[in-house]
């Protein structure tokens, strides 16, 4: 019986078996066991199982010789080593260009893994100092019905009874706010200050290193003050003196003497606090705001689950005993502190960054193994050579995966080096508020793995290479003829390369253009306001010197008059906080003759309190009515101006100017009765610093004059030149009251450019790794055209000789390139789709859904125009091709 | 008595259930594969069972080491079933093979003499 008689099954099989023993045995092997079958000794699944165990078998043991070989290959390691790499640097000098291009694709993919490796060490896999072991937990609420999972703050009510249940071991609140130091013989300064309850630094397991930590004494109502200052502080501002330990300084307008300074190493989230005060917090006994962050560790034998579903129940008491509006749809819960930062989106975020860079790595990985593939074919002739010469196939093979291995390592170093770059830009990216024990780091470990993966790339490329070279035939190569099995079976290996990077491409753009158009829009299309030209800065007026509202209006009237009063400022501005905040306030709304909300929080604005000059100093724009003047005061009847959003949202079809509005922020005072009158209607002004619902978010403005803020954003515009403006901006101020610092002084280009630089560099990131990629599969797709039709001079020759027109030798070229593009493309939907998946899911939460449909076809365009430049070059050379010159030649 | 030729049968022992059938079947001369799976089968009426795959993967191995070799297609064919046939490939043993095979079969035999003495085979057992 032959073996073409035998099933389809087994002869399926069979071609799996390696070429060696197929070759050998093959035939054999389906005759036999066609015959066993047919004869009935053997049945078709039990002869299939068994080819298959063989194909498995023979597969492992080929690779296992070939491994045995390379081990074996040369006498003496060290010294074929050093000539192994010696001719590798020699022969890579040879096609200089090809080299280049290679080890620079090599770069920026190693460059990309390697610096996101830094970023995901840095933020995932480094617990912060004090939680090492990862036993600190986090008391927040969360509300589901408003979609926020974790992270709102507790309220004091609420953490001193909890702080009584037997679950916590430990349980500190603290809450961080901007406020003034002050001392007699120098510049007062803004400072962030963080005021906790007794044990908070028990709890975080540290202690100064100079100096005394807090007692329960100094959080007694009515102790003396005490303060302990965080390092960077302490060394820029007191140049790390020892003999700081007992000075008294004004905190706030409140004498504190400094007892402590926190070790180099100690940082809290947020990490820009420049001082630590304690108090016992008794007067808040009875107060619902939530707004305190409180941490403790459980105690022993208690788990999260018991510790959390306690939390949950006392809060249900708390919120029992107190106005149910406060606590209206959240709950507490406990979590690992260290479930917290990083965050989940955060966690996706990095993990589809990573899978960005690790694509780019592979499409760089697949485009330096077709350059070598190339190569190689070019050099077959020496292989073939060496091969007369005596060379075993393991020796060619180790031979040249140290090439690959070489330019591997050419690659990782200058990959290293960019990332270095890349990390130092990440870092500088990071906010202020990001401990820097969280920032990207080349760590060892990242080093090693990077390491590793230069390595692990450079025999991935070389391999291929490697192996199809030793498999030419002798005869063939030394005769310079080519074609034969080697030439078809690479010339399939090379347009598997194309069709893979084609695939790996479409899904990596695809990734890309939603991150990069995803982050587009959080930050922001038009703003709404003009940075250019503005200074700004922010006061906090303490309450001993302005303790009421009438005495902060009376700060604002003046602060204002001295400003305007200086020959180089223009127009001053003044609002609880600038746009593109982090720190936005937040206000719940009624809006009268429309039906209120099932419940009182479901309606929720921006709330920014802002003076008349806000719109001239910002350049935001009016749709109808007017802003506030200098008629609205606190006397004058309540008004309010809501943005395009705000009426768009509840009068789609009229003007909303004259209704009125109650705000759950005007809880006293004529507003709370009355309600405030909409005047006007403002262009949206991005006030948050991203715009995560995909547009600015409905905001209300009311006049800073009906309301007292006690942090005073101001917005200042220069008269002439905008070189005075500092010391003029703080001399005004410090005639105003002159124990107030100014802070945060800088032009909002800088503030806005500081806010979105997260984003930016995710984008600039991703897109950059985006265009890289797509360069590279270019260069591939061109690559393999270019050598196709090197391969069919002689074809194409004949062609044009039998009277092919240039266009059907131009078309046949061209078909054969997006042939393979077309397959590329087909395979690389399901992966685009995945791609689309995992990013979504890491964005989830920031901006909900977007559409791939957009970003595919944009790619899929961008694609298909590269694809067909990368074509048509080759193609149009082919079509010049002269018969004469070409049939003659041979 | 131990000649290099035993000495170096010797490194290639235990030889597994397979290998030892294989061999065994070459012992009264070159067959084919189809005729050594046949023999194999009778031989243990039926209770040694080897896919085609796995004797050509044998037969490669062996081959490799030296213990059986290609030879040509015996004059006069044997039975019609094994029949002899110019274009199949006969395998026979080498001298390191019959070697080998000899060497396995005292190793085992050595193994069941031990266990006789122990009285393990008297004890029940089918018959």
């Amino acid at each position: 019986m032959s073996p073409g008689r035998a099933p389809v099954l087994l002869r399926a099989l069979a071609r799996l078996l390696p070429a060696e023993f197929r070759r050998e045995f093959g035939d054999e092997v389906l005759a036999v066991a066609a015959r066993r079958v047919a004869t009935g000794r053997k049945g078709l699944g039990a002869e299939s199982l068994d080819l298959m165990r063989t194909v498995i078998r023979e597969r492992w043991s080929a690779v296992r010789t070939d491994v045995l070989d390379l081990t074996k290959a040369g006498g003496e390691p060290m010294g074929t080593l050093i000539r192994d790499v010696r001719y590798a640097v020699r022969m890579l000098w040879k096609t200089p260009v090809v080299s280049v291009i290679a080890a620079l694709s090599l770069a920026l993919g190693i460059a990309a893994t390697s610096s996101m490796l830094a970023m995901a060490d840095g933020f995932l896999y480094s617990p912060i100092p004090w939680d090492e072991g990862g036993e600190v937990v986090n008391v927040n609420m969360r509300n589901p019905a408003r979609n926020i999972p974790s992270g709102g703050g507790l309220s004091a009510a609420t953490f001193f009874e909890l702080r009584d249940s037997d679950a916590f071991a430990e349980l500190a609140l603290y809450a961080s706010a901007i406020t003034n130091l002050s001392e007699e013989g120098r510049d007062p300064e803004q400072i962030q200050r963080v005021v906790s309850s007794p044990g908070f630094l028990d709890i975080v397991r540290r202690s100064p290193a100079v100096g005394r930590a807090f007692t329960d004494e100094d959080a007694l109502d009515g102790a003396e003050p005490t303060a302990v200052l965080m390092y960077p502080f302490w060394e820029r501002r007191y140049g790390a003196d020892p003999g700081v330990i007992g000075r008294s300084v004004e905190i706030g307008g409140e004498a504190h003497t400094i007892i402590g300074v926190m070790p180099e190493d100690f940082e809290l989230i947020p990490a820009n606090v420049q001082v630590l005060s304690t108090s016992n917090f008794e007067d808040q006994r009875t107060n619902h705001l939530r707004q305190y962050l409180v941490v403790g560790r459980l105690a022993d034998g208690v788990t999260l689950e018991r510790a959390d579903a306690e939390a949950a129940s006392v809060q249900q008491g708390v919120a029992a005993l107190a106005d149910a509006e406060a606590y209206e749809g959240w709950e507490a819960q406990v979590e690992w502190f260290r479930d917290i930062f990083p965050g989940p989106t955060d966690t996706r975020l990095i993990q589809v960054l990573m899978a960005v860079a690790l694509f780019g790595l592979l499409i760089a990985c697949a485009n330096v193994a077709n350059l070598l593939l190339g190569r190689a074919e070019q050099r077959q002739r020496e292989v073939s050579v060496r091969t007369a010469l005596g060379a075993g196939r393991g020796r060619i093979i180790r031979q040249l995966l140290t090439e690959s291995v070489v330019l591997a390592g050419i690659g990782g170093a200058v990959g290293l080096g960019l990332a270095v770059m890349l990390v130092d830009w990440f870092a500088f990216s990071m906010p202020a508020e990001l401990p820097r024990a969280l920032y990207p780091q080349l760590s060892p470990r990242v080093l090693v793995i990077s390491c590793a993966v230069t390595l692990g790339a450079g025999v991935l490329f070389g391999l291929a290479p490697a192996l199809h070279a030793v498999k030419g035939d002798l005869r063939n190569a030394l005769a310079g003829s080519r074609g034969g099995t080697a030439g078809r079976s690479r010339r399939r290996v090379r347009n598997a390369f194309v069709i893979s990077e084609f695939a790996v491409a479409l899904a990596l753009l695809t990734g890309a253009g939603i991150l990069v158009e995803a982050f587009q829009t959080i930050a922001g299309g038009d703003p709404g306001f003009e940075s250019s030209g503005v200074m700004t800065f922010v006061v906090a007026p303490t309450a001993d010197r302005h303790p009421d509202g009438e005495a902060l209006q009376t700060f604002r009237r003046s602060a204002l008059e001295a400003l305007e009063a200086r020959p180089e400022i223009g127009r001053a501005a003044l609002m609880s906080h600038l746009p593109r905040s982090r720190n936005g306030s937040l206000t719940n709304y009624t809006i009268d003759g429309q039906d209120p909300p099932a419940r009182a929080t479901d309606l929720q604005a921006n709330w920014v309190a802002a003076s008349p000059e806000f719109v001239d100093a910002l350049a935001a724009r009016m749709t109808s009515g007017r802003f506030f003047g200098p008629e609205d005061g606190a006397d004058t009847p309540p008004v309010a101006v809501v943005s395009r959003a705000f009426a768009e949202r509840h009068f789609p079809d009229e003007d909303p100017v004259g209704r009125t509005l109650h705000l759950s922020r005007d809880q006293s005072g004529a507003a709370a009765g009355s309600g405030r009158r909409i005047v006007g209607v403002i262009d949206d002004v991005a006030m948050d610093r991203l715009e995560i619902n995909a547009r600015p978010s409905p905001t209300v403005f009311v006049p800073v004059a009906q309301t007292p803020v006690r942090t005073l954003a101001f917005a200042v515009t220069a008269a002439g030149s905008d070189e005075g403006l500092p010391p003029a901006i703080r001399e005004a101020v410090l005639s105003v009251d002159p124990t107030l610092p100014v802070g945060s002084l800088k032009t909002l280009d800088t503030h806005v450019a500081e806010q979105l630089a997260g984003p930016r560099m995710i984008g600039v990131f991703v897109g950059g790794i985006g265009a890289i990629a797509l360069l590279l599969a270019a260069l591939g797709i061109y690559g393999v055209m270019a050598h196709s039709v090197v391969q069919r001079t002689r074809e194409i020759g004949i062609r044009v000789a039998m009277g092919a027109e240039r266009g059907t030798v131009i078309g046949m070229v061209t078909r054969s390139g997006f042939g393979l593009v077309g397959v590329g493309m087909l395979a690389g939907v399901p992966l685009a789709w995945l791609m689309y998946r995992a990013t979504q899911a890491a964005l989830g939460e920031l901006v909900g859904l977007m559409s791939p449909v957009g970003p595919f076809l944009g790619v899929t365009v961008v694609l298909i125009g590269v694809a067909a430049v990368a074509t048509l070059v080759p193609a149009v050379r082919a079509s010049t091709i002269r018969p004469a010159r070409v049939l003659g030649g041979e | 008595m131990t000649d290099g030729l035993t000495e170096r049968a010797r490194t290639h022992l235990p030889l597994t259930d397979a290998v030892f059938h294989l061999m065994l079947s070459l012992a009264d001369g070159p067959a084919h594969g189809y005729g050594i799976l046949l023999e194999v089968e009778e031989r243990s009426d039926g209770a040694v069972r080897m896919g085609t795959g796995t004797l050509y993967s044998a037969v490669k191995r062996l081959r490799d080491q030296g213990l059986i070799e290609d030879v040509a297609a015996p004059a006069d064919p044997g039975d019609s079933e094994a029949g002899g046939d110019p274009r199949r490939r006969y395998y026979g043993l080498t001298a390191l093979g019959r070697a080998v095979l000899r060497e396995e079969a005292r190793r085992l035999e050595a193994l069941v003499s031990f266990a006789r003495r122990k009285s393990v085979l008297d004890a029940g057992g089918p018959g």
